[in-house]
């Protein structure tokens, strides 16, 4: 295992920021963690990282505990966090060699892996100027050109493509996939669900410091897969019609978003023009019905009662 | 020693800091060395004589010699302009202090105002002693005859003509000029430190302190080569400094260089662990920008970087004995003076134990890192 958390709890006074969570990490994975924000995603890999102290359980990263093996962890991680952090006042070269000296990488060594990190990340050509003069996607690959030059064994992606245009989030998740082919196990956080769905083997989804839900792609899809979901687009609101759906045979789940309904029924439930009646006998109007099949969001909303983006 | 190296990279980049840290300071100076008129110390007199007579205008005339006699009607006007440093040395001769001199009555008295007995006014005011003890003597001697008194007094000066004495030597001008440039650099010291030290909120901020803390690196070795890095820079403006003022500026810089350069050594300690507890207390670098020249004027202007301390009232001195920027003018004062290192051991002493107060609050306040 590269990761084996067991049991671990970290407390913000009276708040319970990482509740009991206990997960595993293979190597050669691409490991996503799913959760809105203030899930505890971030305070995790904090712990993970030694930056926050956990109150109780225990972390062994590399089949190390990683309180006696600080140093030797720290030097196989790369972090690429959520915000963007680099320096702005020193150029894409020297922050790659910042980070690069601070791995203890250093002569010919160091050139060859910043030179392999500015190729791996498109920025060879813009390695003199400085990060001010870069795009949001240049600074994000930058951003990952940092963390990834010493050729670290776990990689930690926190929201690397949070406010980036489609041609840099291609390209970033492109390098997370030859990273992981390259040997790298790699922990993706997201609020992109379709950006977990094509890259990650391995799906944890947190919510209040608690895992809510952890398996492959297709055990997720799987826990819904016996489930009719419904999106019905409404020209208006009523005060009861949530209740009053919920009380219609066969209906599970029934969730109101602005003037989206989604209702979720069991399979074969047979219900959808009993559920058709009841909108229109309120006096609204149906703009459109969606019949869905089961995706990760999906999953995330029945879970935790929310979307992602939340 | 990468943080390190890098650290000095980017403060050499920063136009603001450079600005602080070479152009404030020198700007300061020419400034100083303009006021003066090119280095020549102007040491102005102010009279008022309300008693008019060959004898007053005799002895008011044998003053130019000592400095540049500026005739004023009024005594308040003397104290004011003493106060804005327009005169060094101002005098009130009574009416009838002539006619009690040559009566020998002890009542009329020259009523002298000055700041403070510094170097420059002592040997005036020694002269103007001198001058009326001997008319004194004169007049006791004649028995208040006026013309032998008159006659007696020619003498006495035309002997004072002869000798070379009380006056101010350039030296001494040269020192205060010095000593004023040397407040300049104090406080540049200070703004460039901490404003160097807001590089570490900047980190905490562009979350490269995340990121750096993610790494094998020890906050404690981050913030160490961040620390040494800045006095670093801050060794480089002082030396920077004291060259432009010796070599461009041909000040005098006392006797001992070498004891000069240890204080400001000892104060450059003080500088950065007062930046590191600001940054430390700093919420954020805005914070911090508000705060710097909150703190350092202040400290600036009651350590007497601006004036001599002695024009604040008692109280306001007081008040100066806890800031550092008072205990190097005073260390740096005495060096131009000539006084060896034994001498300014206190000075040495209590910036030690600035810096090491300033570094306590610094640590005193710690957090976890956060994303």
């Amino acid at each position: 295992m590269v990761v084996n958390i067991k049991n671990l709890v970290k407390r913000y006074n009276e708040l319970l920021a990482v509740d009991n969570v206990s997960l595993s990490i293979k190597e050669g994975e691409i490991f996503g963690l799913l959760g809105p924000n203030g899930a505890g995603k971030t305070t995790l890999i904090n712990t993970i990282l030694g930056l926050t102290r956990f109150d109780e359980g225990s972390i062994e990263i590399f089949e190390k505990d990683f309180k006696k093996h600080e140093y030797d962890i720290k030097k196989e991680i790369g972090i690429v966090p959520q915000d963007l952090a680099i320096f702005e006042d020193l150029t894409a070269y020297e922050n790659v060699d910042y980070f690069g000296r601070l791995y203890g990488l250093k002569g010919n060594l160091l050139k060859e892996r910043i030179e392999e990190a500015l190729n791996f990340t498109g920025l060879q050509e813009r390695k003199k100027d400085f990060p001010k003069k870069f795009s949001g996607g240049m600074k994000r690959r930058l951003n990952i050109a940092c963390a990834i030059m010493h050729h670290p064994k776990l990689i930690i992606m926190d929201e690397p493509t949070v406010g980036i245009d489609p041609q840099s989030r291609k390209m970033i998740l492109e390098s997370v996939k030859k990273l992981n082919k390259m040997g790298s196990t790699v922990i993706y956080t997201s609020h992109y669900m379709e950006e977990v769905e094509e890259i990650c083997s391995n799906i944890t989804i947190i919510d209040h410091g608690r895992i809510i839900a952890k398996g492959t792609k297709e055990e997720l899809k799987a826990m819904i897969a016996f489930e009719e979901r419904v999106t019905i687009q409404l020209s208006a609101i009523s005060f009861n019609l949530v209740d009053d759906i919920k009380k219609i045979d066969g209906v599970k789940e029934c969730l109101l978003q602005e003037n989206e309904l989604l209702v979720v029924s069991v399979r074969g439930a047979g219900n959808l023009s009993r559920i058709i009646d009841e909108v229109g006998g309120k006096g609204i109007e149906i703009k459109g019905l969606n019949i869905e099949k089961p995706t990760l969001e999906g999953i995330f909303l029945i879970l935790t009662g929310r979307s992602l983006r939340d | 020693m990468m943080v390190f190296i890098y650290s000095i990279k980017r403060i050499l980049r920063d136009k603001g800091m450079l600005l602080s840290m070479i152009v404030l300071p020198i700007a300061f100076i020419t400034l100083t060395m303009i006021i003066s008129g090119d280095g020549e110390y102007i040491f102005n007199i102010g009279v008022a004589d309300f008693d008019g007579t060959s004898f007053t205008e005799d002895f008011i005339k044998s003053l130019e010699s000592r400095g540049t006699i500026l005739r004023i009607e009024d005594e308040k006007e003397i104290q004011r302009k003493i106060i804005d440093n327009s005169l060094q040395l101002g005098f009130v001769i009574p009416q009838g202090f002539t006619r009690s001199i040559m009566d020998n009555e002890s009542a009329a008295e020259i009523k002298v105002h000055r700041i403070n007995e510094t170097d420059v006014s002592v040997p005036v005011g020694l002269y103007i002693e001198n001058y009326l003890g001997a008319a004194k003597h004169i007049a006791e001697t004649v028995n208040g005859n006026e013309d032998d008194f008159y006659r007696g007094v020619e003498y006495y000066r035309n002997g004072l003509n002869g000798i070379e004495g009380l006056s101010i030597d350039n030296e001494t001008g040269d020192r205060i000029i010095t000593l004023n440039g040397m407040g300049f650099l104090v406080m540049s010291m200070l703004f460039f430190s901490s404003s160097a030290a807001t590089l570490i909120l900047e980190d905490k901020k562009n979350k490269t302190f995340y990121r750096v803390l993610s790494s094998p690196l020890k906050l404690k070795s981050y913030m160490l080569q961040n620390l040494l890095s800045f006095l670093v820079v801050t060794q480089l403006q002082i030396l920077a400094i004291m060259l432009l003022m010796s070599q461009v500026f041909k000040m005098n810089m006392g006797p001992s260089i070498i004891n000069l350069i240890i204080l400001l050594f000892a104060f450059s300690l003080v500088c950065i662990s007062f930046g590191n507890a600001l940054t430390s207390l700093s919420k954020d670098s805005r914070q911090a920008s508000v705060l710097i020249p909150l703190l350092v004027m202040p400290m600036v202007m009651l350590g007497g970087c601006f004036w001599p301390r002695d024009i604040m009232g008692a109280t306001l001195q007081r008040v100066s004995n806890f800031v550092p920027t008072t205990w190097i003018l005073k260390g740096i004062e005495k060096v131009l003076h000539g006084q060896p290192i034994t001498a300014i051991t206190t000075e040495l002493i209590i910036l030690i134990l600035f810096s090491v107060v300033f570094f306590l609050l610094g640590t005193w306040k710690k957090s976890e890192v956060t994303a």
